[in-house]
């Protein structure tokens, strides 16, 4: 317990974590420690990626074992392989679930990113982008045939198609915003609560909205275990981040998980270890089964209250569209915008990274903007309300920067964009939205180590397909601290000025 | 004194203890993201040999008559008085790597870049060596020399109380004993 601080930021989470270590409840932090060191090989991205089953093959990045796979693939198509795997996941996220669909959808850009991609298409001598580009990365993994080059471009267009996929996601959103309340006050505030976990099917949760209402007993909560979750006018209350649903689970505060498509099995298993039960969200009929059952499961805990520290976050508008241009950044030309967000990582400690960054900038006289993960933190910590000197504004959370990146770009004012930074990557989807971003022409900055270290031709070659485009990509080889990330944006405010 | 035992039933053959202890032990920047990108590249002080269904972790046995120590021309190579682990000085290594000529193990290795013989000191000046620690599978394990029949008699139980439990396959592996003499 004497590396707390370096789990979390939060001081509820931290009583939280001691709370659950006097229990001997592992979470994910334990978790990753006894995982350490993961995967060297992999890390590097010199672990085989192509679907043959000669292997596996791995190359040693210190030059005395094996300098190339069983089939000859050399270092740098392995990288680049690696890195094209993960587009093309991140593209098949961004599609929607896979599982469902009969054919690869064909994909719709609005007027405003149409352009964008249109442009760097053409500049770079690339056909359109289309569906089957889904199935040509699919079929470059099947065999190790294609050059480096050839790999890099192909994980690029999937990655402006995962834009594209993503925004065609939100086209039945109209234009405005949806309030959100956030905090760990929300659970206080009630006897009863039903924890929700990845994506629900929105019918199941209204159906769950209207018995939690109804029957006899004590009132009952639907809150958020880190997801954004979207209701009809406004977000399901957020509970924690994402990074903090084990935690607040192991609390015993949470009467019943709702475990919806995208839930984390660590969550479920907890669940079981204490008796909590759990309900897949698929089963429309068995939603008065599932109150009943909260209100069955909270009669027999006894409630401890460990969130009286916590403070009251409260409702914060969440813009959902860039169609609400007056909502978003103004007109005013001189003012720059860094966006930060992304999922929290217990590779660093939790909220870290969202307030010192948001504080820091906010500080160089930049307007910030969040999503995801790093946006409840902001919220947690009170930059969004309206005693701050410049508020910080909330972006909905799977198209992220994206929404503001296309409000600049509808106003002509690109170059207002001083950055976007991705405080932590959870899936290949947000990985392939970064490298989107950058070759679209934004300069990007992951905090997040990506697996392309192994080789140096492909890290080069990257930088100069989106340098090539006008944008940035900057990466670490190791888990930045606030201040390098700082110094980027600082770095390109002074190249801006040159 | 101590020294790394390998339980070869758990050897994988992943390689990770190559990985960190290039990096830990070899490299400025000791995190194998910045170790890849170093020059010269960082070297490993123990060496994954044999085949896929035999793999094992090779790394300085620290003999107790060690002939690298007394093949060493310039005395690089000493014993510490301490701990008794053979350890290599690189400033008095002039790099004639007579010592891998004489090594029994064949696990003292040239390091032409640096001009130097490269072996395991069992990270003498840790906490405990760093193949150990970021061995997946605990292949490797650090054991006290004093407890070393414990070690091997308990290796010895396991074994049996396998054979035992299996008793069609001792029979086998009698029988292919036999074959193979």
């Amino acid at each position: 317990m004497e590396t707390i601080h370096l789990k979390t930021v939060d001081p509820v989470s931290q009583e939280l974590l001691r709370f659950a270590a006097q229990r001997g409840i592992e979470l994910p932090w334990e978790r990753y420690e006894k995982l350490q060191p993961q995967d060297g090989f992999l890390r590097l991205g010199l672990s085989c990626p192509f679907g043959c089953m000669q292997g596996p093959c791995r190359i040693d990045p210190f030059g005395r074992g094996a300098g190339k796979g069983i089939c000859g693939l050399g270092r740098d198509e392995m990288v680049a392989g690696t890195l094209l795997r993960l587009c093309l996941q991140g593209a098949m996220d961004a599609m929607g679930s896979a599982a469902t669909l009969e054919t690869v959808p064909e994909v719709q850009f609005s007027d405003t990113l149409g352009k964008m991609v249109s442009s760097v298409l053409a500049e770079n001598g690339q056909a359109d982008l289309n569906g089957s580009d889904i199935l040509k990365g699919a079929s470059m993994l099947g065999r190790s045939s294609s050059t480096c080059q050839e790999l890099l471009v192909q994980s690029f267009r999937l990655s402006l198609l995962t834009l594209g996929f993503l925004e065609q996601e939100n086209e039945q959103v109209s234009a405005g915003t949806k309030k959100c309340d956030v905090g760990y006050t929300i659970v206080d505030k009630y006897p009863v609560c039903i924890g929700f976990s990845g994506q629900p099917s929105v019918e199941f949760v209204q159906q769950l909205e209207v018995e939690s209402r109804q029957g006899p007993g004590a009132s009952v909560a639907l809150v958020s275990l880190g997801e954004w979750i979207s209701l009809k006018d406004r977000f399901m209350p957020i509970a924690c981040t994402s990074g903090e649903s084990e935690l607040l689970m192991s609390s015993g505060a949470i009467h019943l998980l709702v475990a919806g498509p995208g839930t984390d099995p660590g969550l479920i298993d907890l669940c079981r270890e204490m008796k909590i039960p759990v309900a897949v969200a698929a089963d429309i009929a068995e939603s008065s089964d599932v109150v009943q059952r909260a209100r069955q499961m909270s009669s027999t805990v006894s409630q401890m209250s460990l969130f009286t520290d916590a403070s009251q976050a409260g409702d914060v508008e969440v813009v959902m569209s860039n169609k609400d241009s007056a909502r978003m950044f103004g007109e005013d030309s001189k003012v720059k915008i860094a966006l930060i967000g992304g999922t929290d990582s217990p590779q660093m400690s939790l909220g870290q990274l969202p307030v010192e960054l948001a504080n820091g900038i906010q500080d160089q006289g930049f307007r910030v903007a969040g999503w995801g993960d790093t946006a409840l933190w902001m919220i947690k910590n009170g930059l969004t309300s309206d005693e701050q000197k410049s508020e910080v504004l909330i972006l909905e959370d799977r198209q992220g920067p994206l929404l503001a990146v296309k409000d600049l770009a509808e106003k002509d004012q690109l170059g207002r964009l001083q950055g976007i930074c991705f405080t932590g990557l959870k899936n290949s989807g947000e990985l392939a939205m970064a490298l989107g971003l950058a070759y679209l022409g934004c300069p990007v900055s992951v905090a997040a180590p990506i697996p392309v270290q192994g080789s140096q031709l492909v890290k080069d070659t990257m930088a100069e397909m989106v340098q090539s485009n006008g944008g940035e990509l900057n990466h670490y080889d190791h888990v930045p601290q606030a201040k390098e990330i700082l110094e980027w944006f600082t770095t390109l405010s002074i190249k801006g000025a040159a | 004194m101590k020294a790394i035992a390998v339980h070869l039933d758990r050897c994988t053959g992943c390689k990770t203890c190559e990985l960190y202890c290039a990096t830990e032990r070899g490299s400025n920047a000791k995190t194998l993201l910045q170790a890849v990108q170093e020059t010269p590249l960082p070297q490993a002080r123990v060496r994954v040999e044999g085949s896929s269904e035999v793999p094992i972790a090779l790394q300085c046995r620290q003999c107790a008559q060690a002939p690298c120590v007394d093949s060493c021309l310039t005395g690089a190579l000493r014993r510490d008085p301490e701990s008794g682990t053979v350890v290599i000085h690189e400033n008095d290594c002039i790099g004639c790597w007579t010592c891998t000529l004489f090594c029994p193990y064949g696990v003292i290795y040239p390091w032409p870049e640096r001009k130097i013989a490269l072996k395991c000191d069992r990270c003498l000046y840790m906490e405990s060596p760093v193949c150990v620690d970021a061995c997946p599978t605990n292949a490797l394990e650090l054991v006290d020399i004093e407890k070393y029949e414990e070690f091997t008699r308990r290796k010895r139980l396991e074994t049996a109380a396998g054979l035992q439990e299996n008793e069609h396959l001792a029979g086998k592996l009698l029988l292919d004993l036999v074959q193979t003499r």
